[in-house]
């Protein structure tokens, strides 16, 4: 009954994992038949002399700390907000979910088709308010936060989830009894809700840091990394170097730092799973 | 505080809950009722101001577009085809191994938890290098198996059913042995049906990741009848581009039709699910 299933991860999976360390250490690309052993030349280049890299890799910390801020902050506060007893609730937790449900694709050319510069919808509202018309993906400045505000609006609500599970894991006892002492709503929200969420927040924070990492269609699809390399990020360049330009050892090492950087944060986030309080 | 004071306290609130939560439903729901507003526009009156969210002159030219200028209904069978296999495959190798992991406890088993949890573990990213190289040489690329083939099983899948197939009873298995159930019928006819919650969860979330996945059959596909509706979505948009954005708001819209509808029907079980898997693991 596993022999399939071990067949497949060897294949898929072990193989893959240490075939690519074994290329990054390669010259190999994609047009020359053969291959030389280059030791650690890929990550020495990749980490001193390639800007384009090291840029890639600040953009991509930007990208995440501000999309995980956003999520967190957001999708807590839309929590409590939906965690309440009210009429026609269920009908904005399901509108709430639509942007998560989309695909990445169609997200960002709708995005990009309301922050269209010349005619978009959005460029007309501002007009139409007498406020100037923004370049919007077309500027180095506004392209990286119009990025961060896209991701926050499509995955903002699958976090809140999670915070409304762990929200309605409160211990109703604990907050009869804070009230029973004396505490106001506010205080026992402080006092007993916070720190009963805080493990929820850990986990959420490192769950949106993984899936920001990783976030590749609206770089691809809207900006292909630009303006002057303002939204370039390690996943596309990543694509690039593999994929475009076929520089498969140089890929493999980006692919490698950059799994180093997903795997911190994988182990991290098991380590608050198996928890006891999660248990 | 009087009991006016309390009730007072309590409109307020509400009301401003509400002013909340129209407020956020409008940014969440806009830009999709623009999308589908625009596919049924004319392109004269896509970008007229001021704008209309119902189309004064509707029409289905935008659809007629997207359909004849691209293989459409190939995105759509191909995604179908692609995500189907995936959940079947994942669904059935998932619930063997689990079923092995969690119940069979045979020896030798905590080698197969470190290769699931392996699976957990070691990012994709490092793998799409050789997993290419892989599906080239078995002359895959630009095949549909090609791209199902990395997907096919999954270790999250196994380790949810494990998770879940540990919380059911062992002497149910007992009797079952004794009634001479040989172990598919064990899985087959008590733990299958048992789990039918794990199993919806991890059905959901395998189809709609599979169907919205992007990245690697951008690097399988070649062929435009080949291609899935997030890769055919994306090429039909760089060759329309803006000018032509009511042909693409129009694709958008037959491509949000399928994972809407499982949306809506299945509610329940996604946030069941994230409740679940979200918790436990999300790829």
């Amino acid at each position: 009954m596993v022999a399939p299933f071990v067949l497949f991860n060897l294949v898929f999976l072990i193989f893959p994992l240490g075939f690519c360390i074994y290329l990054s250490l390669t010259d190999w690309t994609m047009y020359k038949p053969t291959w030389q052993f280059v030791g650690f030349r890929n990550y020495a280049e990749l980490l001193f002399s390639d800007e384009v890299f090291v840029k890639a890799l600040g953009n991509t910390m930007y990208y995440v700390v501000f999309t995980v801020a956003g999520v967190v902050l957001l999708g807590a506060a839309m929590a409590v907000l939906l965690n309440q007893r009210l009429r026609g609730i269920g009908l904005f937790r399901t509108v709430f979910y639509f942007p998560v449900v989309v695909d990445w694709v169609i997200v960002s050319t709708v995005w990009l088709f309301l922050l269209e510069p010349s005619i978009g919808l959005i460029n007309q509202v501002l007009r139409a308010n007498a406020l100037p018309a923004q370049p919007f993906f077309n500027s180095r400045s506004q392209a990286m936060p119009l990025m961060i505000g896209m991701s926050i609006w499509k995955g903002v609500a699958y976090y809140a989830i999670i915070f409304l599970a762990g929200l309605q894991d409160v211990p109703q006892v604990l907050l009869e009894q804070a009230q029973i002492d004396g505490a106001n709503r506010w205080q026992a929200f402080r006092h007993v809700t916070v720190p009963w969420m805080a493990p929820v927040t850990l986990l959420v924070i490192v769950l949106a840091s993984i899936n920001a990492l990783r976030v590749f269609s609206p770089m691809y699809v809207i900006t292909g990394g630009g303006p002057v390399n303002a939204t370039m990020t390690v996943m596309l360049l990543l694509y690039n170097q593999s994929f475009r330009y076929l520089e498969m050892g140089y890929g493999s090492a980006i692919a490698v730092v950059f799994s180093a950087l997903v795997l911190v944060l994988v182990l991290i986030q098991r380590r608050i799973l198996s928890s006891p309080e999660n248990a | 505080m009087g009991k006016l004071g309390v009730r007072t306290t309590r409109i307020i609130l509400n009301s401003v809950s509400y002013v909340l939560l129209v407020g956020w439903g409008l940014v969440a729901a806009m830009p999709l009722v623009w999308m589908v507003s625009s596919a049924f526009k004319y392109s004269r009156e896509i970008y007229t101001w001021p704008p209309s969210i119902i189309p004064r002159q509707p029409t289905f030219d935008n659809f007629v577009a997207a359909w004849t200028k691209v293989p459409f209904d190939w995105f759509l069978i191909n995604s179908a085809i692609v995500s189907l296999v995936e959940v079947t495959g994942v669904l059935a190798f998932g619930a063997m191994v689990a079923y092995v992991l969690a119940i069979r406890r045979v020896p030798g088993r905590s080698l197969l938890w470190v290769l699931v949890l392996a699976g957990l573990i070691i990012p994709e990213q490092v793998t799409y290098i050789p997993r290419f190289m892989i599906v080239k040489q078995l002359g895959w690329i630009n095949t549909l198996q090609g791209v199902v083939a990395p997907y096919f099983m999954s270790s999250f899948g196994v380790f949810l059913l494990a998770q879940f197939f540990q919380t059911i009873p062992g002497e149910l298995f007992d009797a079952s042995r004794i009634d001479g159930l040989g172990e598919f019928g064990i899985l087959l006819r008590i733990v299958l049906p048992l789990s039918q919650p794990a199993l919806a969860a991890l059905a959901i979330f395998t189809w709609l990741s599979s169907w919205n996945n992007f990245f690697w059959p951008l690097l399988v596909v070649i062929n435009e009848s080949k291609r899935t509706v997030p890769v055919g979505l994306a090429s039909f948009f760089q060759e329309e581009g803006v000018a032509n954005i009511g042909h693409v708001m129009a694709g958008n819209t037959i491509a949000i039709l399928a994972p809407l509808a499982v949306f809506i029907l299945f509610q329940r079980h996604f946030v069941q699910g994230i409740g679940v898997t979200g918790l436990k693991e999300v790829f």
